[in-house]
């Protein structure tokens, strides 16, 4: 990360280079072929002695080309025809006004050239912060640390469009110049937020949504524990419910809801003969709905990351716990939604959801929801494990 | 804040915070930067015709898009210091020329807002002026270059044309106004696109699972 505050610099020979430049300029006020023709000379001698580089960018044959075309045409086309040369009727004034298209084209140019170089050096930036622009400065230095993230969202989302008849890929485009978009509105609301642990994020913009994906028995509620622990080890606050199943036999007999904050546990279903919801053998007790809609409700206001567990077949006919997340709308304030999320179910849950901003495998390093973080936080934010828009 | 995460909102050593308003600047200002460096160095690559007016387009989008979530004075100008800045990182020659291309552009989306920036006529008249300005950069920047006698030798030129062509003298006058409309077209319709992104952004940052696509 750049630091700012540093006293401004010119480079050694740039500065005098510069009072050489202003007088170029001055030189040429009053116009004419002469003093243009003099402030080119002088300039390229000073770039000669102060900035090779520059001059040797001035090696451009085809601008060269352009310029003495014009300055052809000039004698062709403009003022009375009164020199011949080569049996050709040409204007002395038009080809006077041509070679002061080339001397003053060749000499901004020169001076553009030199200026390009001096604006890419760190010095312009301490030169904007001497000059007041000290938020400027930083806004630079924070873009430049964006670049990476941005670039990578910019090819991800752009390579999206990918379609094989032309209709088809305008609309592709359409929507991935749109992604690009949202995303970086998410990032900047984000970034702009205070960043203390009792978030108190905008309502303008919704959570990251990670999502620890697997089919059933793969580990995702171990995992989503797990990774608990190891963010409240590292200070951040966690929140939320997980539903652990319950075993007898061997055989899984129903399921339990558990307030991640409190360890508080009731049941919640048990295996029944007849097919239930969705054709689940389960039947859920709707008090237990209510139990989690209101432990969510309120977790999502103190916690930083909130876990959901068990997003399977039930939320993606539209009921579960989808009930309960969506009409957390405006008034959550949790950085991070880690959500469990069976495998069958991760595509239409993703298009309810307005898509996940990462999918992880159960078992995964903690590390990959501690970036998602960084990324809220507006730290670099690395490579997530998979990037999913469903 | 926990500690160990970095934060790149406050940038180490300032001792200041960046404030909201230079924060978004500074993403939408990298994002511009971005794809002027990306996107238009590959136009500029192809050599396509008016690929400055697709890119003042996007820009315009965005810009508009932007002003839709954030309603704040200067904004868009300030993301444009900031893309211009991040245009200096462009590895290609000169960059005096895009960078002046953006600053225009950001003013002259931030005067058409200033004062109704929900507007979709507002929107549609800098897009209009956007996409003017980028058609007509070159010529302004061949001005500065060359002086005014590059505007006659034009104009002689488009006589000499009607001449050959056995046109009507105000032909070539025709032929400005049809590409002027077209130009307008394109603005008006880019300005439209970024108030209806804007809109749909806004839903989508609000509500999970709203506005998919727009």
């Amino acid at each position: 990360m750049r630091t700012a505050g540093a006293t401004p610099r010119i480079q050694g020979r740039q500065w005098p280079a510069g009072l050489v430049a202003l007088g170029c300029l001055a030189v040429q006020i009053p116009g004419g072929v002469p003093a243009t023709a003099l402030a080119l000379l002088v300039w390229l001698v000073t770039l000669l002695l102060a900035d090779r580089t520059a001059l040797r960018a001035l090696w451009l044959p085809r601008f060269w080309l352009v310029s003495l075309l014009l300055a052809s045409l000039s004698g062709l086309l403009l003022g009375q025809h009164d020199v011949r040369l080569g049996g050709l009727a040409l204007s002395r004034t038009g080809l006077e006004a041509g070679l002061l298209m080339v001397l003053r084209g060749g000499f901004m140019f020169a001076l553009a050239s030199w200026a390009s170089r001096r604006l890419r050096e760190p010095g312009a930036q301490r030169l904007a912060e001497c000059l007041g622009a000290r938020s400027l400065g930083q806004a630079f230095a924070a873009a430049v640390d964006l670049l990476p993230e941005l670039q990578r969202l910019f090819t991800a989302d752009l390579a999206s469009a990918g379609e094989k008849n032309a209709r088809g890929r305008v609309r592709r485009l359409a929507q991935a110049f749109s992604a690009l978009f949202y995303h970086t509105a998410s990032l900047a609301e984000q970034m702009s937020r205070p960043v203390d642990n009792v978030s108190r994020r905008s309502p303008l913009v919704r959570p990251r949504l990670v999502a620890v994906v697997g089919s059933p028995g793969s580990g995702k509620t171990t995992s989503l524990l797990a990774l608990a622990s190891s963010l409240r080890r590292r200070g951040i606050t966690v929140g939320g419910v997980v539903q652990p199943a319950q075993y007898r036999q061997g055989r899984k007999t129903g399921y339990r809801l558990r307030d991640i904050a409190s360890g508080e546990e009731i049941d919640f279903a048990r295996r029944s003969s007849a097919a239930g919801e969705q054709g689940l053998p389960f039947r859920f007790d709707p008090a237990g709905w209510e139990w989690s809609r209101d432990r969510l409700r309120r977790q999502s206001r103190r916690a930083r990351v909130l876990l959901v567990d068990e997003l399977g077949l039930l939320e993606a006919g539209g009921g579960g716990h989808l009930q309960a997340l969506l009409s957390l709308g405006a008034a959550n304030r949790a950085d991070v939604w880690l959500l469990a999320v069976r495998a069958d179910c991760a595509e239409v849950l993703g298009r309810r959801l307005g898509g996940f901003d990462a999918m992880l495998q159960p078992g995964c390093d903690p590390e990959h929801v501690l970036r998602q973080i960084i990324l809220v936080d507006g730290g670099q934010a690395g490579n997530c494990a998979g990037r999913a828009k469903a | 804040m926990e500690a160990g995460i970095p934060t790149l909102a406050e940038p180490s050593g300032s001792g200041r915070r960046l404030s909201a308003f230079w924060t978004r600047a500074a993403c939408f200002g990298a994002l511009w930067g971005v794809g002027e460096v990306t996107l238009g160095a590959f136009l500029h690559a192809l050599r396509l015709p008016f690929a400055g007016v697709l890119m003042a387009a996007l820009a315009v989008i965005m810009l508009v898009a932007q002003r839709q979530l954030y309603r704040r004075r200067g904004l868009s100008l300030a993301t444009g210091l900031v893309a211009a800045l991040v245009k200096t990182l462009s590895p290609g020659g000169v960059i005096l020329g895009p960078m002046a291309a953006i600053l225009v552009e950001a003013t002259l989306v931030e005067l058409c807002l200033l004062a109704w920036p929900g507007s979709v006529v507002a929107a549609m008249a800098a897009g209009s002026l956007c996409s003017l300005w980028s058609a007509f950069q070159q010529l302004f920047t061949q001005y500065l270059l060359y002086g005014r006698n590059i505007i006659e030798l034009y104009l002689a030129m488009l006589r000499r044309a009607s001449g050959w062509l056995n046109l009507p003298a105000g032909a070539g006058w025709w032929v400005l106004g049809g590409v002027i409309a077209l130009l307008v077209v394109v603005g008006t319709t880019s300005g439209w696109l970024g108030v209806r992104l804007g809109v749909v952004s806004r839903q989508r940052l609000q509500t999970p699972g709203a506005g998919e696509s727009w």
